[in-house]
């Protein structure tokens, strides 16, 4: 028997897959799911679930699962007890890190200026190409820990944003230009 | 025919590389290849028969670094050096450095490559030869009184204001050096033309060493079809064909097509002798591509003429049967073309989709990660160009670009339909990329309907996110039972499995997958 508990958007689902003799069983929060299994092989599955026949490639590293269903990608994460501070930052706190290796080309903002929500604080250069990158809260800058012409790698702290209320309008985030 | 040379250097990576050293291979021609310190075990390693290690991952320190890699080609004793897309394939020095060291450069003459590379001066020469040009004006250089590479955004915004009223608004700032929208900026109106122009300066400096720009008319929703001309050293030239490019993402290219949907016979016979007169005009020798604007009025205007194998080349090829690179290294040796252009015709319908490594719901950012899982479709008409193989690491150094699918079918709607099917069977697990995306363009009705204009993109696409990225999809709940059904099987071991077979140990043999025949006819 395996029981994996997966930390979705609306909170956890635990899956049990159990067998009996050649016939494998999956539970989905407890309830039996309509499950026929073809075949299973290395990062592969075959089978019918709900009625809807089923091939995927999964590939999996320490708490992802990454599923290939007919040509769309579902990454799953296994929940676990700790805290998420890696998600904190994707998704965009007060923390703006680098969104990939790269270079600061220029800061934008000085120490203690107030910022709108979508306010470009930086531009950053990374596969020769230079992007805005922008704050995705209103606030007060905290802290700059870069500077212009200074290599970044993937995660690094680039700059630290207060949050608060700035204008009533905060403007749209820009997506490229 | 004896191989044209004994021994190439492909000076390259990725999928380029492999499709370059396939042709070596075919032709019975030694290859050597070069590889950065994280690309030792890469694909394009694999293979060619020599390997030299040419230095670290950074691109200027390795791919760029056109010393080590004439010293590795005359030490390894090749004959001519293959530049691919991309790093040195459009650097006259580059090309300067082969021929005085006694190699053969597969591609045109240095002052070609440099007469072409300067965007103005082509758009000159050009104009001269009677091709249209896109209506526009060139900036003053400002590093004339600003010094060396430090004053390249010393423009005086006056100036700058004075030509971009004379051009009109919408307008684009672009790199002399430019290439592949880097040094480029869109300008709505004439007041933002001086940021602009400073902005795409510092960017083409950056990534051209040239930071000088120019101001051309931004035309309303043209397409962008370009032409792929094949010229031999006595001077003759043929084009073969066109192809349609206006599905593009801040002027990168994701999917090609051949034929266009826009143009009817007499259209491509008007730009197809351009394109030839635009080769004529500068000498070309090799293959090399015109790039033109269409306007929705039927109008064109010379772009660009790129002085290399496209990575979009392949839908040319599935399109007419031949094969550009073997060409190139034909036409490299003295060889004349083969061809008339009585004798070139196209059939069917081609497409390419960019594999690239990023994440189109997140502003397109680039993907790293390590590639888990790699499975490539297959069956008629469907070809896939791969620079990368499971295991592979996938870095932040180098392009994103991962693989190319190219599809050929009789006709527009089923190489659609074919190149759509074909991304469902593409798996890449591990690094995030762009197929889903691609796969939703392809399916959208306005591409299907041939609307491909270069706004296609912005206007149909803005906003996407993943189908199954809802919480309570049927696809979730189908993957959370995949994900489960693999980690069961390998914890229970493949010993236990029913279908896997008595092969402990080992990976699914063919008699499992025969189980899985019989099933499928059960139901």
């Amino acid at each position: 028997m395996l029981h994996l508990r997966f930390d979705e958007p609306d909170g956890c689902r635990d899956l049990v897959i159990r067998r009996r003799g050649d016939v494998r069983e999956a539970l989905l929060d407890e309830s039996p799911l309509d499950l026929d299994v073809l075949s299973v092989g290395p990062g592969e599955a075959d089978f019918v679930l709900d009625g809807r026949r089923r091939r995927a490639w999964i590939a999996g590293r320490g708490d992802r699962r990454h599923v290939f269903l007919d040509g769309r990608v579902v990454t799953l994460h296994l929940f676990s007890e700790e805290g998420d501070a890696a998600a904190d930052e994707s998704a965009g706190g007060p923390r703006i890190v680098a969104p990939m290796p790269g270079k600061v080309v220029r800061v934008l903002v000085d120490v203690g200026a107030a910022v709108d929500r979508g306010e470009p604080l930086l531009l950053f250069e990374a596969m020769k190409m230079e992007t805005e990158i922008a704050t995705p809260v209103a606030g007060r800058v905290a802290a700059i820990r870069c500077a212009a012409g200074r290599a970044a790698g993937l995660g690094d702290l680039l700059i630290e944003i207060e949050p608060g209320e700035v204008s009533a309008a905060p403007p749209e985030p820009e997506n490229g230009e | 025919m004896a191989p044209p040379f004994a021994k190439i250097l492909v000076a390259n990576r990725g999928e380029i590389a492999v499709r370059v050293l396939r042709c070596c291979r075919e032709m019975g021609i030694a290859s050597v290849a070069v590889v950065s310190e994280p690309d030792r075990r890469s694909r394009h390693a694999h293979l060619a028969d020599e390997v030299v290690a040419i230095g670290p991952a950074a691109a200027g320190e390795s791919y760029l670094r056109a010393d080590r890699i004439v010293a590795a080609a005359v030490a390894a004793g090749a004959e001519a050096v293959h530049p691919g897309y991309g790093f040195l394939a459009e650097n006259a020095d580059f090309a300067r450095a082969c021929a005085e060291a006694g190699l053969v450069f597969i591609g045109p003459p240095p002052d070609v490559i440099e007469a072409m590379g300067e965007k103005t001066a082509a758009r000159r020469m050009m104009s001269a030869a009677g091709v249209p040009v896109v209506p526009g004006a060139e900036l003053p250089d400002p590093g004339a009184g600003g010094g060396d590479s430090g004053g390249g955004e010393g423009f005086d915004p006056e100036t700058v204001l004075a030509v971009a009223r004379e051009v009109g608004a919408p307008l684009l700032v672009k790199a002399v050096c430019g290439g592949g929208g880097k040094g480029m900026r869109l300008v709505g109106s004439v007041e933002e033309a001086p940021d602009a122009a400073a902005a795409a300066a510092r960017e083409a400096r950056q990534a051209f060493g040239d930071g000088r720009v120019y101001i051309e008319r931004c035309l309303s929703r043209p397409r962008h079809v370009e032409f792929q001309i094949l010229a031999d050293a006595a001077g003759a030239v043929v084009h073969l064909g066109e192809r349609e490019c206006s599905i593009q993402r801040r002027h990168q290219k994701i999917i090609e097509e051949t034929p266009s949907p826009a143009l009817d016979a007499a259209l491509r016979e008007e730009m197809g002798n351009a394109a030839v007169a635009a080769a004529k005009a500068c000498g070309y020798v090799g293959a090399g591509t015109v790039e033109f604007l269409l306007d929705p009025d039927g109008a064109f205007y010379f772009l660009e003429m790129n002085t290399r194998l496209q990575v979009e080349h392949p839908v040319t090829e599935m399109a007419t049967g031949l094969d550009l690179v073997r060409a190139q290294i034909e036409i490299a040796a003295g060889r004349p073309l083969p061809w008339t252009q009585a004798g070139i015709a196209p059939r069917g319908w081609a497409i390419e989709c960019r594999i690239c490594a990023e994440e189109p719901q997140h502003g397109f950012r680039p993907a790293v990660g390590p590639v888990l899982l790699y499975r490539e479709p297959s069956g008629p008409g469907v070809r896939v160009d791969s620079g990368i193989a499971e295991g592979d690491e996938v870095g932040a150094h180098y392009d994103p670009l991962l693989a190319k699918l190219i599809v050929h079918a009789a006709d527009r709607d089923a190489a659609i339909d074919r190149a759509r099917d074909a991304l469902r069977e593409f798996a890449v697990l591990g690094v995030a990329t762009n197929g889903e995306y691609l796969a939703d363009v392809l399916d959208h009705p306005a591409f299907r309907a041939g609307q491909t204009d270069t706004a296609f993109l912005a206007e149909h696409l803005a906003g996407w996110a993943p189908a199954a990225g809802g919480s309570g999809a049927p696809e979730r709940t189908a993957a959370m039972v995949a994900a489960g059904l693999h980690d069961e099987q390998r914890a229970a071991g493949p010993a236990e499995d029913a279908f896997a077979g008595p092969a402990a140990g080992r990976p699914a043999s063919a008699w499992s997958r025969i189980g899985r025949f019989r099933l499928r006819g059960l139901d």
